[in-house]
């Protein structure tokens, strides 16, 4: 059986080791509301909630963690230019126009659409997932992570729209 | 041509800051972010915005509602709305109005609808 997000997390100490490992699986991993928890509950037990003077850098590896899973996930079976693209505009959106002239030189603004319905649908299939896990730190957690999956998505939204039609 | 309208946005996620910030400034607005409620109230007194949209849970659990108290106090006129993960049915019941927010957006933020009410309180020219 292949080894879940939250074995994987416990066995890597350094966050950004962990980063390499799933950027390998190219989203080929279980993410289902038991395996949220499972990762979140991982995580938790390495960095404790606060509730008062909160460690925010703890908080925010967090979001980033539940994030880059979550966008793994949503690009699996896009091909590895396409998912590139899509790293990329995910990790800075405010470069966004311009990943997207880039990308439409090698390829058709047909394949761009497409690309970005396939991942419309696939987050929001995440979504509905993340809204089935129970109300806790672990959900807040994964929200703050999809949150800016749609903001950045809608973004694109607003870019694809104004180049495509 | 008039002056832009603010907004000023608080959350300790940077993500979420430059996210809302793209497309807050693709859509006509200037926008300027901060990651704390510490952070948020110096940059409300220095910027002096024409909007905030606020996260509750940052430094301390509810850093938000302390940041909405006092922006109520200094600028009871101003619109202040929280931008959050708390739950529709329990944003219904912790008087968001009490706390000093004219509103919630639950994350995911629907856009067209933060949008739409941002547009409400656009500079017109």
């Amino acid at each position: 059986m292949p080894e879940s997000l939250a074995e994987i997390f416990r066995r890597t100490p350094v966050v950004a080791d962990f980063f390499k490992i799933v950027l390998q699986l190219e989203g080929n991993f279980s993410l289902n509301p038991e395996d949220m928890e499972a990762l979140g509950q991982a995580y938790f037990d390495r960095y404790p909630e606060k509730f008062v003077q909160r460690n925010l850098e703890e908080v925010r590896l967090g979001y980033e963690l539940m994030r880059f899973c979550l966008l793994e996930k949503a690009l699996l079976g896009l091909p590895s230019e396409v998912k590139e693209f899509y790293r990329k505009a995910f990790a800075t959106p405010e470069d966004i126009p311009v990943l997207i002239q880039g990308f439409l030189k090698s390829s058709e603004p047909g394949q761009l659409r497409t690309s970005f319905e396939r991942l419309q649908t696939a987050l929001s299939e995440l979504k509905n997932m993340v809204g089935e896990l129970p109300k806790g730190m672990i959900k807040e957690r994964f929200l703050g992570g999809l949150s800016t999956l749609f903001n950045i998505n809608y973004l694109l939204k607003i870019f694809i729209g104004r180049l495509v039609t | 041509m008039s002056e832009k309208t603010r907004i000023l946005v608080i959350d300790d996620d940077p993500a979420i800051c430059v996210s809302v910030k793209a497309i807050l400034e693709a859509s006509g607005y200037e926008t300027y972010t901060a990651l704390s409620g510490k952070e948020g109230l110096e940059l409300f007194r220095q910027v002096k915005p024409d909007l905030v949209l606020c996260d509750m849970m940052m430094e301390d659990i509810d850093a938000g509602a302390k940041v909405a108290k006092v922006i109520k106090e200094e600028r009871p006129e101003l619109p202040v709305f929280l931008l959050s993960t708390i739950g529709e049915a329990t944003a219904r019941t912790i008087g968001l109005d009490e706390l000093g927010f004219n509103g919630v957006f639950q994350k995911p933020v629907n856009f067209d609808l933060l949008l739409s009410v941002l547009e409400k309180h656009r500079k017109k020219s």
